[in-house]
C-alpha cells in the first residue's frame, strides 16, 4: 500500500513503498544514536571508602618522628606531651604553617617512594601537596628542595620540563632536544631517574628530577641560586641513588 | 535496475556507490594511521572514525572545516547500500545462497562495530596487595564529584562529567543544596605551590589549598603513556552567597572538605570512577621471567572475587589471554609492578562482543556455501561436457 506521494517522474506520482520508508527510518535511527551521546549528572551511594588518616602538623622546630627525642621527651603515643604542645593527631594547625585543616599530606603507602635524606637538609613542613621538603643551606643562599606526586605521567616529561624552564626564565624545548637536555640514572635499588639541569637566565637554576613508578610520577625539584644549586649537584645525585620502593 | 525506482533508491543500490565507498575507506584508514603518530590511538578513533565528519583546524587560527567524511558516515552509507541491494536489487536464488550469507555477515559486522562504538566501555582497576576494590577508572575522562560524608557508613557521590564543565554555565542537580559554576577550565595543567616571590596572578580560588597553589595550562596530550591532567575553578553558592571558590585537579593528593548546613561534604576533580556490585581484592601476583633473561615470560594476578550479595566469594587467576569474565565485565591482566605489589586490569564491557565472531562465522559459511555451489555446478557441467560432444559420439 501506498504511503503518500514522494517524488513525481513525468507529472506522475510515484508513491514511496512502505518497505521502502522502514529501511530509510531504520538507517536514520541507527545513525541518529550515534550522535546521542549525553553526558548526565549522576548520583548514587557507595559504602564508606577508607579515607587515608591526615599526618599530624607538628611546628617547625619539633624534631622529626620518626628519629630521636630529646632527653625527657615523652614516648610520642603517650598522653604525657610537653606543656603547649599541640595534641599529636590535632587537626590544629600552628601558627605559620602552610597547610589548611582540610588539606593535608597523605600518609605514605606500599608502593611510594621513599629515600634518605643528608643530614644537612632541614626538614621543612609538608603542606596539601608536597611529600618531601628540605631547606638546604648554601653560601649563596637557601635552596628549596620539594618531591611531588602526581597519578599517571601528570602532564608528561617535557611539558613538566618546559614548566621548571619557565620559572627560571628559560624558552620551552623541543622534544627533539630533550634528549640532550636529560640524562637518566638509575638508584641504588634500580629505580630509574630522569634527571635536568636547567640554568636560568635570572641567576636561579633548577636540578629536577622524574621517576615514573607504577601509575604515579615523582617529581624531585631543587631550585635556588644557580651557584647554590651546582654546589650541591653532588649531593642531590648522591640522595637520588637513595630512592627506593617503599 | 528498474527506472520506475525512486531516485533514492537507485542511489543506495548502485555498484557505483559501494566502489566510492570502499575507496574513501581505504583513503580514511590511510590518513588516519598517519594521524595516530601525533594524535595517539583513542584521539583519532573519535577524530576519524567514530565521527560522521573529519575536521581540520585551518593554520594560525582555531576555525575548523570539514574536510573528509568520518567512519560513521561512510559506514552508514555502506550499511544502507548493502540493505538496499538486499531489499531491491538481490535475486533470491538456491545459486546466490553464499552470497546472500555473506553480505548478511557484512551488515552484522558494520551493526556490530556500531554497536561497539556506541555501548562499548574500556576502564581500568588498579589493585594493591590485599586491598579490595570495588571500582574501575576511565583511561581518558575525569569527572566533579562532590561526596556528602555526613553519614557514618555511606557517601552520597554526585558526580559531574568533565565534558559538562564549562566556564560560566550553572551546574544545578537535585541532590545538592549549592549550584556549581565553573570559573575557569583548563583541560589539562600543571600545579605548582606558589612561592613568595611568585609573579603569577592571584588565584581565582579563596577556599581550600587553591590560594596557595598556581596552576598553568598546558597543552592538551595525546600520547598514549601520558594523561591530562585538567584543572577547575569551581565557585559554589548557596541560598545565603557564595560559598567560596574552590581549585580542583586529581593532582592535588586528597579531596578539600567543607560543610554546609550541618552537612560535611568532599570536593574532588578525579578520574571517573564506576562502581561494581562486587570486590576485587589481590591476593598474589607473579611476574615471571625466563632462566637466565629479564624477557617476562608470564604475568599473573590471584584475586579474591566477592559479592555484595554474599552469593560468590571465589578465587580466579588472571593472566594473559585469560581473562576474568563476571557480571557483563571481562577483566584482562594490563599492567603489573611486582616491586610496588600492585596490578593494573583493564576492565571491558562490550554487550556485542560477540557479533563479530557471528559475523565472521556466518561470511566463511556464506563464502564456503557459495564455493561449493559453484564447485558443484562446474563438476556438473564437466560430466556433461563429454556426452555432448561430437568427438564421444
Amino acid at each position: 500500500m501506498a504511503l503518500g506521494c514522494t517524488f513525481r517522474v513525468d507529472g506522475k506520482c510515484h508513491p514511496m513503498a512502505p518497505r521502502t520508508l522502514c529501511s530509510l527510518a531504520a538507517a536514520c535511527l541507527l545513525l541518529g544514536l550515534t550522535a546521542c551521546e549525553r553526558a548526565e549528572i549522576q548520583n548514587y551511594k557507595v559504602a564508606k571508602q577508607e579515607r587515608k588518616a591526615p599526618e599530624p602538623q607538628m611546628p617547625s622546630d619539633h624534631p622529626q618522628v620518626p628519629g630521636e627525642l630529646p632527653p625527657g621527651h615523652p614516648p610520642m603515643a603517650s598522653q604525657g606531651l610537653p606543656d603547649g604542645h599541640p595534641p599529636v593527631n590535632s587537626q590544629a594547625i600552628p601558627a605559620g604553617s602552610a597547610a589548611p585543616a582540610s588539606a593535608q599530606a597523605p600518609t605514605p603507602n606500599p608502593g611510594d617512594l621513599t629515600w634518605t635524606a643528608p643530614a644537612t637538609w632541614q626538614t621543612k613542613s609538608l603542606g596539601a601537596m608536597r611529600r618531601g621538603s628540605y631547606a638546604i643551606p648554601t653560601e649563596s643562599g637557601e635552596l628549596d628542595l620539594s618531591v611531588f606526586v602526581f597519578p599517571g605521567a601528570a602532564g608528561g616529561t617535557l611539558d613538566n620540563i618546559n614548566r621548571w624552564r619557565g620559572q627560571v626564565g628559560m624558552p620551552p624545548i623541543t622534544e627533539a632536544a630533550l634528549v640532550d637536555e636529560t640524562y637518566p640514572i638509575k638508584s641504588e635499588s634500580g629505580v630509574e631517574v630522569l634527571v635536568v639541569d636547567i640554568k636560568g637566565s635570572g641567576g636561579d637554576a633548577i636540578l629536577g628530577a622524574i621517576v615514573v613508578q607504577g601509575p604515579q610520577s615523582w617529581f624531585f625539584k631543587l631550585k635556588g641560586p644557580a651557584a647554590g644549586v651546582q654546589a650541591r649537584k653532588t649531593e642531590f645525585t648522591t640522595f637520588l641513588k637513595t630512592v627506593h620502593v617503599r | 535496475m528498474s527506472e520506475t525506482r525512486p531516485p533514492i533508491i537507485r542511489f543506495f543500490c548502485s555498484l557505483q556507490l559501494t566502489v566510492i565507498l570502499l575507496t574513501l575507506s581505504m583513503v580514511l584508514v590511510f590518513v588516519a594511521t598517519l594521524a595516530q603518530v601525533n594524535l595517539g590511538i583513542y584521539a583519532v578513533q573519535e577524530k576519524y572514525f567514530r565521527s560522521f565528519v573529519v575536521f581540520s583546524e585551518i593554520p594560525g587560527s582555531e576555525t575548523s572545516l570539514p574536510i573528509f567524511p568520518g567512519g560513521y558516515l561512510i559506514g552508514g552509507f555502506l550499511l544502507a547500500n548493502l540493505i538496499g541491494v538486499l531489499f531491491f536489487r538481490f535475486r533470491y536464488t538456491w545459486a546466490k545462497a553464499g552470497i546472500l550469507l555473506t553480505h548478511i555477515g557484512l551488515i552484522l559486522l558494520l551493526v556490530g562495530e556500531l554497536l561497539s562504538g556506541m555501548f562499548q566501555e574500556d576502564f581500568s582497576m588498579e589493585l594493591r596487595l590485599r586491598e579490595p576494590t570495588n571500582y574501575s577508572e576511565s583511561f581518558l575522562r575525569h569527572e566533579l564529584v562532590v561526596i556528602d560524608t555526613t553519614d557514618p557508613k555511606t557517601d552520597s557521590i554526585t558526580a559531574i562529567p568533565e565534558t559538562l564543565l564549562k566556564p560560566g554555565t550553572p551546574i544545578q542537580h537535585a541532590s545538592l543544596p549549592f549550584v556549581l559554576k565553573v570559573r575557569e577550565f583548563f583541560p589539562n595543567a600543571g600545579l605548582e605551590m606558589r612561592e613568595p616571590t611568585s609573579t603569577a596572578p592571584a588565584s581565582l580560588a579563596t577556599q581550600g589549598v587553591g590560594p596557595r597553589v598556581v596552576a598553568t595550562p598546558m597543552r592538551v596530550t595525546y600520547k598514549s603513556d601520558e594523561r591530562n591532567m585538567p584543572t577547575a575553578f569551581v565557585e559554589l553558592t548557596g541560598t545565603q552567597g557564595s560559598l567560596g571558590t574552590w581549585l580542583l585537579s586529581p593532582m592535588l593528593a586528597l579531596d578539600q572538605t567543607f560543610t554546609h548546613e550541618g552537612r560535611t561534604y568532599s570536593l574532588a576533580l578525579r578520574v571517573e570512577r564506576r562502581y561494581k556490585p562486587f570486590t576485587l581484592t589481590l591476593t598474589d601476583l607473579r611476574h615471571d621471567v625466563y632462566a637466565g633473561s629479564d624477557i617476562p615470560r608470564n604475568f599473573s594476578s590471584r584475586v579474591r572475587l566477592q559479592t555484595q550479595d554474599g552469593k560468590e566469594d571465589r578465587e580466579v587467576l588472571i593472566f594473559m589471554n585469560n581473562p576474568l569474565r563476571h557480571g557483563g565485565y571481562t577483566f584482562y591482566q594490563y599492567q603489573m609492578n611486582k616491586a610496588s605489589n600492585h596490578s593494573v586490569l583493564q576492565v571491558v564491557r562490550n554487550p556485542s562482543w560477540q557479533m563479530p565472531y557471528i559475523a565472521c562465522s556466518v561470511m566463511t559459511l556464506g563464502m564456503a556455501v557459495q564455493f561449493l555451489l559453484t564447485l558443484a555446478g562446474f563438476i556438473r557441467k564437466r560430466r556433461a561436457a563429454p556426452a555432448t560432444s561430437p568427438k564421444a559420439a
